[in-house]
């Protein structure tokens, strides 16, 4: 029944989300076969150190407008956990009291946290399906653009698992700017900031993080090795012949021979470790979020 | 004014305010130390003007506000502290009740039947059916005074010793406002409930109530039952020393109201219930510091 209830409060949001999933399913599904099918049919034409024949220019342009497309659609992809997380956690709490219904709900109910749970789960669900759709197409388009080959971190961010718990943390990120504020069109903005700042510092703390992890080779070695190729690049920096780094510019203008471009590094066979890792630390901090937005529910007047 | 029959299967509450105080920021006063005991059953009119104090005051019993100091108790329970104890004893209308726009009359009440243990459902659906408000239709397809009856018919139906109404009548036309009294005092008799209904139209209430109180800049004016008012002041039609207070008539004359019957004369006559309260709300008005509570 709260399912249906979700369904029905929240009914526009969740058609445009919908729609706007589906369209992005069914353009990444497209471009995905397309790049497929011209790679395939033109195989000699991408193998390594092709060159290439009769129809491989044309091929290659086909294949460079689709990518170059893909990229931008990918790219709309990283912005589905924030459309999704605004959207459908601003219209549960903070709508609630806007409209004055909490007013009857929470009267009804002698526990708040029971309407909260019954309220929010099924839209968490549906935000769930909703990335999850998102997700998986992106990680199609992006193997396709690579031949089928493990992606490992390239453009990580935009496809996958990630997407999926970055809406959720940002779901839990609205519900309690939502229950703060109580009004929707003041929750959406303010989400959108406190995002930006709770990602700022989560994104440059993993970063550091990263670091310590990350191996130094040289730039050479990234196009070379096909692990490091789809790695994940923290940082450029120049190798001394000494073997110590240095990110300083100023060694950056000495000159050739005296250092090498070098890059630090994360392999992609530590792409699942690094996935398991921002989950957990996505589900730490919508847990944090969610037990405070319970907290705050408790003290909140329902106008 | 009778009495309700009250039904063994209700249990009965007690609704409390002990030195309750509520303030809005640092200057706002809504409360300022109300005292207040409500014994089970009968159906009580809180009145005063706009800023009074009894939204607020209504809110505290519903935990909806924490107050600054001091308590609110219903059953026994502290609304704020022990607010889902306190709750299970109370259905609550609020002002301008609305209902969701997108739910349709019969997921209300399965809503709530799910939030609230113990709703009766088929009560509800019966009140529901006998005010030919259709089941199907969505909340935003029904006007005001439907809202507000569906409402009330969810308090009704959660069975709780304690109605309290929060100024429904609002937003309702006149006959409307009939309706929703004739349904509120129906469902008192029915259920043995205690109601309290607030209202800054003594008009509205003062027909059904059994006891008035009167609230006036955050503290109670005037705690007492209808009859014992309307048997105790009587109204001077020329100023007189001692009055409870001078106050305005619609004639732009001046009146008095007296306390106690000074017998019938001249210039005394009985009391309305509406110059009782406007008396008293000037007296309030005129000595807004004063501590003192009329309890007739």
């Amino acid at each position: 029944m709260w399912f249906r209830i979700a369904t029905r409060v929240q009914c526009y949001e969740l058609v445009f989300l919908s729609g706007l999933a589906a369209v992005y399913a069914i353009v990444t599904g497209v471009l995905g076969w397309q790049l497929s099918q011209i790679t395939h049919r033109h195989a000699v034409c991408f193998a390594p150190a092709s060159f290439g024949g009769a129809g491989c220019p044309d091929a290659q342009a086909s294949v460079a407008g689709l990518d170059r497309l893909a990229e931008t659609v990918l790219w709309a992809g990283a912005a589905a956990p924030l459309v999704v997380g605004t959207f459908l956690g601003a219209g549960i709490v903070a709508r609630e009291i806007e409209s004055n219904n909490a007013q009857l709900s929470w009267s009804l109910s002698v526990a708040r946290v029971r309407w909260f749970a019954a309220r929010t789960l099924p839209v968490a669900v549906l935000a769930v399906i909703l990335l999850a759709a998102v997700g998986v197409a992106g990680e199609w388009l992006q193997s396709a653009r690579l031949g089928g080959a493990d992606p490992g971190y390239v453009r990580y961010q935009e496809r996958g698992i990630p997407v999926v718990v970055r809406g959720i943390v940002i779901l839990a990120a609205a519900l309690l700017v939502g229950t703060w504020l109580g009004r929707t069109l003041p929750t959406l903005i303010v989400t959108v900031l406190f995002v930006a700042a709770l990602f700022l510092g989560a994104g440059s703390a993993l970063d550091s993080w990263r670091r310590t992890e990350g191996t130094v080779v040289l730039m050479g070695e990234l196009t070379t090795t096909p692990e490091l190729a789809s790695g994940f690049v923290l940082e450029r920096l120049s190798i001394l012949p000494d073997g110590s780094t240095s990110n300083d510019r100023r060694v950056d203008r000495l000159p050739v021979g005296t250092r090498f471009d070098g890059v630090r590094v994360l392999s992609s066979a530590s792409y699942w470790t690094w996935i398991v890792r921002e989950t957990i630390v996505g589900v730490v901090a919508t847990g944090g979020m969610v037990m405070a937005t319970l907290a705050l529910l408790e003290r909140r007047r329902p106008v | 004014m009778s009495r309700p029959a009250r039904n063994d299967s209700v249990a009965f509450a007690t609704l409390e305010a002990e030195d309750l105080t509520k303030r809005y920021g640092r200057r706002v006063w809504a409360l300022r130390g109300i005292n207040l005991r409500i014994e089970p059953g009968g159906l009580v009119a809180l009145v005063g003007p706009n800023a009074a104090g009894k939204s607020t005051l209504i809110r505290s019993w519903v935990g909806f506000e924490r107050p600054t100091s001091g308590r609110a108790r219903v059953a026994g329970f502290d609304a704020w502290t022990q607010r889902g104890d306190a709750l299970r004893h109370v259905g609550y209308v609020p002002q301008n009740p609305t209902l969701y726009e997108a739910l349709s009359v019969e997921a209300h009440v399965a809503m709530a039947a799910k939030l609230r243990p113990g709703l009766d459902r088929l009560l509800a659906l019966r009140r529901l059916g006998e005010l030919n408000i259709p089941l199907a239709a969505l909340g935003r397809h029904l006007s005001g005074g439907q809202q507000a009856q569906v409402v009330l018919t969810l308090a009704v139906a959660t069975r709780a010793p304690v109605l309290l109404m929060d100024e429904p009548l609002a937003s309702l036309d006149p006959l409307a406002r009939r309706e929703f009294m004739h349904l509120v005092r129906q469902a008192v008799n029915e259920t043995g409930a205690t109601g309290l209904l607030s209202s800054h139209v003594i008009g509205d209430v003062a027909e059904i109530c059994d006891r008035l109180i009167v609230l006036g800049v955050g503290r109670v004016l005037l705690d007492s039952t209808v009859a014992d008012a309307l048997g105790r002041h009587s109204i001077s039609t020329s100023p007189v020393p001692g009055s409870v207070a001078d106050f305005p008539a619609a004639d732009r004359t001046t009146l008095s109201l007296l306390r106690d019957r000074a017998g019938v004369g001249a210039n005394i006559r009985p009391a309305t219930l509406e110059e009782i309260v406007l008396g008293h709300l000037a007296a309030g008005r005129r000595d807004p510091d004063a501590r003192a509570i009329n309890r007739d």
